[in-house]
């Protein structure tokens, strides 16, 4: 069992309680719902009398035979179920969330049902037909007989499939064994209601458990729900027709025939595998579509680390190459060349101190602002770190974990590592000279280009309230001594101006719409770029992809090419699907 | 490498990892965990047999950004002083860190507590190599992540077929960084119980969701354009001058060479 239940609860009868609450509440809620009479009758093992009910038609009432609601008088688990999970699926999709395989087993249990049964048909008749019906019959008295059912040694076992979703749990029962002795109070009727019910099984199941276990659940998950559904009426409340979807021929007016043509082009030689006639019209001339075979291209265009310093990479494209050949295959593994491209410094960069701080931060800037919503600011959080008198000095390492499990409350505790580096610079170490060669500090002119303007940072007001909280618990614990330098080195090694600091700028993409398809497709290193990533075949260049490697700094001159295939957001066409690769 | 760590001195304290993992157990009580996660807890802690490698490669003046980000939020503006200095750090760590947490998924219904999963993951094979900036200015410290550093041993051990793999999963961007680099969660899920029931290791897609999950956080967090700020500043000033006097012991025993 690998679910552990509450044994309390089974002991102390508060669950038996629990669930007759519920089973009664729920019966006798959907034998009232008119839309689902079949469910509670069926359940009852009534299920040919609701059959009836369908087929009377009588309208203005309903034709039951049952006279008081439906009370479980009586539930009984004297053991504790059993529920193995065997397997499970996370998939972060926003539909489902968790998918999981499990076996659930009771054994033993009882369960007693009362109702009553108006047992003088012709009085249900007369009472749920029509006024003008004739003759009228007399019938005016009710019979009625209370009848108690009652399982017992039910017997479970069952693999079931659920899924947690966002609205609610789904579950469905797949192998179902199950078992159990009847006791009907109406010795007659015993024998046919049982088999009724042997019958009904499968239907209760299949249907109506997990019917009644979805919306059991939806309470659960009903503020939530509720949520969105504000949400969705706000919206609404916009007023804002819904987009169409079908296409009338008043839609196909509107639509360009240009792109038609482009498309049924485009159709026709994916059919015929013919290339004549697309090379002008290929998905590529439709701003900001890019066939995936030219990806590679386009990614190593893109200003990523790797590919601004792609002259110091060497070592690793040929182990990769390597990788390739030992792979020993005459498939083609064209993904290789560029779809693992992360974004790294190659650690040569480092080694012979050609690196560059503003290119790197500018370059991380700007994949950023890519990658993130225009809105999202970096996070910045502060810590306020309260000095601790001297007594605390000697236990300052120990005392120094809580403070970092307090930064990153839900991580696992290996950022320890991470955090220590501050207190490494102390004076002696810094007072010793340190070897850095003067060109990695200046910055060249076409660099400081692509210093791109910071995103603002704005702090949310609740959560540097928590932060508060937080670091006045930390600060009981944690101590970090501030850095000071003698101030005599700091001239030495310092090449930079301390005294501009240039104003802050706001974020490129402003309000304001660029008209970018404009300014893009007029400019002739575009259309350069246009024409050698669309037509690879006949420049050649698709049998040896990884030849080409943009030189540096050309990357980052073209800035404009960021905006080719990326989420641009103020785009004119494609306002929710982003074109590929690069989603939000 | 700039910095010796003498990190046998840890090993052989032996009291160490029970104390660490003493105080996260303290700091875990003390939290407040949403109702379906009880009893979250640290089963075993253990820092490892290698230390972290930390080269310093660059003192210079603090970037512009820094006090651009620092003056927006901040109603006296912060200046540039000749005291302001910022390190550029190469942080590597390749190491045996061990870490075992455990905790309780709770089912509160129909009853509170009626029903709990109890979860066990154990962390480990933790790789980063990163480049990390250090500045302080005004006292305020300030730690932020700039990029990743390509390592033969971190980089390059994905299966290029794995249909679930990083190479061929569709629609990815390219991400700035993901700090740490590598490493293994091991699931384990459900309890025996008197020998009864099965319980299921190694989900790969909760250990890879959960990595993701995590991978995230930090990249929002620590890594450039985030930082994290440490602010020095104190009403009790005079705590901070005598702080300022006593060199700053480094943590774990670590001494300064170049």
């Amino acid at each position: 069992m690998s679910f552990r239940f509450n044994s309390q609860a089974f002991e102390d009868n508060s669950f038996n309680e629990k669930i007759r609450e519920k089973l009664t509440q729920a019966l006798n809620s959907s034998s009232s719902d008119s839309r689902s009479p079949k469910v509670t009758k069926t359940t009852m093992g009534e299920g040919s009398t609701s059959k009836k009910d369908s087929g009377s038609g009588g309208k203005s009432r309903k034709f039951d035979i049952l006279k008081s609601g439906i009370t479980v008088s009586k539930v009984n688990f004297p053991t504790t179920p059993q529920l193995e999970i065997l397997d499970l699926d996370i998939s972060a999709q926003p539909r489902s969330l968790v998918k999981g395989i499990c076996k659930i087993s009771c054994k033993d249990a009882m369960l007693q049902i009362q109702t009553e049964v108006e047992a003088n048909l012709l009085l249900v008749y007369s009472e749920c037909s029509p006024s003008f019906a004739t003759p009228n019959m007399i019938c005016n008295d009710s019979f009625t007989i209370p009848i108690t059912m009652v399982f017992s040694e039910i017997r479970l076992e069952a693999i079931t499939n659920i899924f947690v979703k966002h609205s609610g749990i789904g579950i469905s029962f797949n192998d179902v064994n199950l078992d159990f002795k009847f006791d009907c109070s109406m010795k007659i009727l015993q024998s046919t209601i049982e088999r009724r019910l042997k019958n009904s099984m499968h239907h209760l199941f299949k249907e109506v458990l997990p019917s009644v276990i979805f919306s059991m659940s939806q309470s659960l998950f009903l503020s939530e729900a509720a949520r969105n559904q504000e949400m969705h009426n706000e919206s609404r409340g916009d007023s804002r027709p819904s987009p169409r979807v079908v296409l009338e021929e008043s839609d196909l007016q509107e639509l360009s025939p240009a792109n038609m043509l482009r498309l049924s082009t485009l159709i026709s030689s994916r059919q015929t595998l013919s290339l004549h006639g697309t090379v002008l019209n290929v998905p590529s001339t439709i701003p900001g579509c890019l066939e995936r075979q030219n990806l590679h291209r386009f990614n190593s265009r893109i200003p990523s680390l790797s590919n601004y310093y792609a002259s110091y990479k060497e070592e690793e494209k040929s182990r990769q190459v390597e990788v390739k050949k030992s792979v020993g295959s005459s498939v083609p593994l064209p993904h290789t060349s560029f779809a693992a491209n992360p974004n790294l410094l190659p650690v040569r960069t480092l080694q012979e101190g050609a690196y560059d701080l503003p290119t790197i931060t500018g370059i991380q800037n700007r994949i950023f602002e890519r990658s993130t919503d225009e809105n999202e600011r970096p996070r910045r959080r502060k810590l306020k770190i309260k000095m601790s008198g001297r007594k605390q000095q000697p236990q300052a390492p120990k005392e120094e974990e809580p403070k970092q499990a307090e930064q990153q409350p839900e991580t696992e505790p290996q950022q320890q590592r991470l955090l220590p580096t501050p207190e490494i610079p102390s004076r002696e170490q810094a007072s010793t000279p340190v070897d850095i060669d003067p060109t990695v500090s200046t910055p060249d002119s076409p660099d400081t280009e692509i210093t791109s303007p910071k995103p603002l940072s704005i702090r949310n007001p609740i959560l540097s309230d928590v932060e508060k909280m937080d670091s006045e618990d930390a600060s009981a614990k944690s101590f970090v001594a501030p850095l000071k330098l003698p101030v005599s080195i700091t001239s030495k090694y310092f090449n930079y101006p301390a005294d501009h600091i240039s104003a802050q700028t706001p974020r490129r993409y402003s309000p304001q719409r660029i008209n970018w398809e404009d300014a893009l497709f007029n400019t002739s290193e575009l259309s350069n770029l246009r024409t050698s990533l669309y037509s690879p075949i006949a420049r050649g260049s698709l049998l040896n992809p990884t030849k080409e490697r943009p030189d540096r700094g050309r990357i980052l001159d073209n800035r404009r090419l960021s905006f080719v295939g990326l989420n641009f957001k103020g785009g004119k066409w494609g306002d929710d699907d982003d074109p590929p690769p690069y989603s939000g | 490498m700039s910095f010796d760590i003498h990190w046998s001195n840890l090993e052989s304290d032996t009291r160490l990892n029970e104390s660490i993992k003493n105080h996260l157990n303290t700091y875990l009580e003390s939290i407040s965990l949403p109702s379906y996660v009880c009893n979250l807890r640290i089963l075993d802690f253990s820092l490892g047999k290698t230390a972290p490698n930390i080269t310093l490669r660059e003192i210079s003046d603090p970037l512009d950004e820094l006090y651009r980000g620092l003056n927006e939020d901040e109603p006296d503006s912060i200046t540039p002083s000749p005291n302001d200095i910022q390190f550029l750090v190469e942080v590597e760590y390749k190491g045996d860190l061990l870490v075992t947490l455990a905790a309780d998924l709770v089912l509160n219904y129909p009853s509170d507590n009626f029903m709990t999963l109890p979860v066990k993951l154990t962390i480990s094979n933790v790789g980063l190599h990163s480049l990390c900036l250090v500045a302080h200015l005004s006292k305020h410290l300030l730690i932020s992540f700039l990029c990743d550093i390509s390592d033969v041993d971190l980089d390059g051990n994905e299966s290029l077929l794995d249909p679930k793999g990083h190479v061929l999963s569709p629609r990815r961007s390219l991400e700035r960084i993901s700090i740490i680099r590598n490493m293994k969660i091991e699931t384990e899920i459900g309890q025996q119980h008197s020998g009864e029931g099965s319980v299921l290791r190694s989900v790969g897609r909760l250990e890879q969701f959960l990595l993701e999950i995590f991978k995230d956080l930090l990249r929002k967090e620590v890594s450039w354009p985030s930082w994290i700020e440490l602010d020095f500043n104190d009403d009790n000033e005079e705590d901070l001058q005598q702080s300022k006097d006593t060199p700053t012991t480094a943590n774990t025993g670590t001494t300064t060479t170049n």
